[in-house]
């Protein structure tokens, strides 16, 4: 099912869902790795779109992952990166993006849609600058409450409007893996290894199957 | 020592697991607003305000969106050609301010609108086109195709915008005042899918009126 990755070179980058040991660095990076892609994953705790367009310091961590090797925890160090330098470095076939919860603005009355379009236009303008084929993985339903405020109108909000904004990038639509609920998560926003698996597995699915893949050379 | 500190950070990423990371937001306080500048003068002119300043020449007379606190007052001033003109826009969260520059009466001094638009239709795969009427000679200002003269806008009163969704596309318009064409057609080229442009109505010296077309664009 996951034919179509094998050969490719994939960057992944995004937020606290790619921070931690069992969450997607290990279940989404370990499908494609066993697909046969060359895998470079960094989650940057509490980033947000518009972040991978600079160098911006995290309040809460970060972990960096290439292929086989082992989770490096980054600490207090972690840091975004630019993405157009990433692309420079790795010349990925693919960037995958997981941004969502953290633009998603649960705490407020209203969704911030003039940021939430500043931020992910500026990063899909960088990456496509660069001619490379990208796909952005949206929120999941994760469960109401909780210390993130999570609703589940508001994170449907939130992913529609991504499902809108991410061309030319192709967009994974989370909340179609699950029923709301479903996945059991320890503060409303982050899975249990359980969740986490069936999410990772969904999405390695889904990009196989997206359009936005590239062709093989 | 080295197999300790690596113990410790197997550790750190085991108990973040369980817990969940540290708290961190998910957004802005407030949506953020934005302020461009536009010079619809016939000489170049700079914003001041404090120590910054901000050229706008007739080369390139429509500023990028500059992010501002919302509901403030960003106030200073336009200066060039010996005239000066008075800088005092406030934004709601979520909006774009955009002031305009227009000659004064008499061609004394340089008189200043503000129309702010609260966009909702943001979408990558089309391409929104907003039609500003800063042109006080113009109460029903229109926009329709060039040529084959298909209505895209209609009875756009003076210090308002109307903003639609269009397929990317080549296009060339042509203004209109309460039906009949006004100023010149203008080409827009090839419009961009995810692109945002504005069409700006604006009085000209001869009591005439002209385009002002700009893709619109977010300072970094």
């Amino acid at each position: 099912m996951l034919a179509t990755l094998a050969g490719l070179s994939i960057l992944i980058i995004g937020d606290s869902h790619l921070s931690n040991a069992g969450y997607l660095i290990d279940t989404l990076h370990d499908p494609l790795v066993q697909a046969g892609a060359k895998v470079h994953t960094i989650g940057v705790c509490g980033s947000v779109a518009g972040d991978w367009t600079t160098t911006k310091q995290s309040d809460c961590g970060g972990a960096e992952r290439v292929g086989n090797g082992p989770i490096t925890f980054v600490g207090s160090a972690a840091a975004t990166r630019p993405v157009k330098q990433l692309i420079a470095a790795d010349k990925p076939d693919l960037v995958v993006i997981v941004q969502g919860d953290t633009m998603g603005g649960y705490k407020q009355a209203t969704y911030p849609r003039a940021w939430a379009y500043q931020q992910v236009s500026a990063l899909t303008k960088d990456i496509s600058s660069t001619g490379t084929a990208c796909v952005w993985v949206g929120p999941a339903w994760g469960s109401e409450g909780g210390k993130y405020g999570k609703t589940y109108d508001r994170v449907k909000m939130a992913s529609e409007f991504l499902a809108s904004n991410v061309a030319p990038c192709g967009y994974v639509d989370s909340l179609a893996f699950s029923k709301p609920g479903q996945w059991r998560t320890v503060d409303g926003q982050h899975f249990t290894t359980t969740g986490y698996k069936q999410w990772g597995a969904a999405i390695a699915d889904a990009i196989a199957e997206s359009p936005a893949l590239p062709k093989k050379k | 020592m080295k197999r300790i500190a690596l113990l410790a950070l197997a550790s750190v990423g085991a108990a973040a697991q369980a817990a969940g990371p540290a708290l961190y937001d998910t957004g802005p306080t407030q949506d953020s607003a934005f302020v461009r500048f536009v010079n619809a003068t016939a000489q170049p002119l700079e914003v001041v305000s404090g120590k910054a300043r901000l050229p706008l020449p007739l080369t390139q007379p429509v500023s990028e969106y500059l992010s501002v606190k919302p509901d403030t007052d960003i106030g200073g001033k336009l200066e060039g050609g010996g005239q000066s003109g008075k800088v005092s826009v406030k934004t709601r969260p979520g909006a774009f301010s955009t002031l305009v520059a227009l000659p004064g009466a008499g061609g004394k001094g340089i008189n200043t609108l503000v129309v702010s638009e609260s966009p909702d239709d943001f979408n990558a795969l089309k391409s929104a086109i907003a039609f500003y009427n800063f042109d006080a000679g113009c109460k029903a200002a229109g926009l329709e195709t060039a040529g084959k003269a298909v209505s895209m806008f209609k009875a756009v009163a003076e210090k308002t915008v109307q903003r639609r969704m269009v397929n990317p596309i080549a296009l060339a318009v042509q203004p209109t005042c309460d039906g009949k064409p006004r100023g010149a057609p203008v080409d827009l080229g090839n419009l961009q899918a995810g692109q945002r442009y504005s069409l700006l109505l604006v009085p000209v010296a001869t009591g005439e009126s002209k385009l002002v077309f700009t893709a619109d664009a977010i300072a970094r």
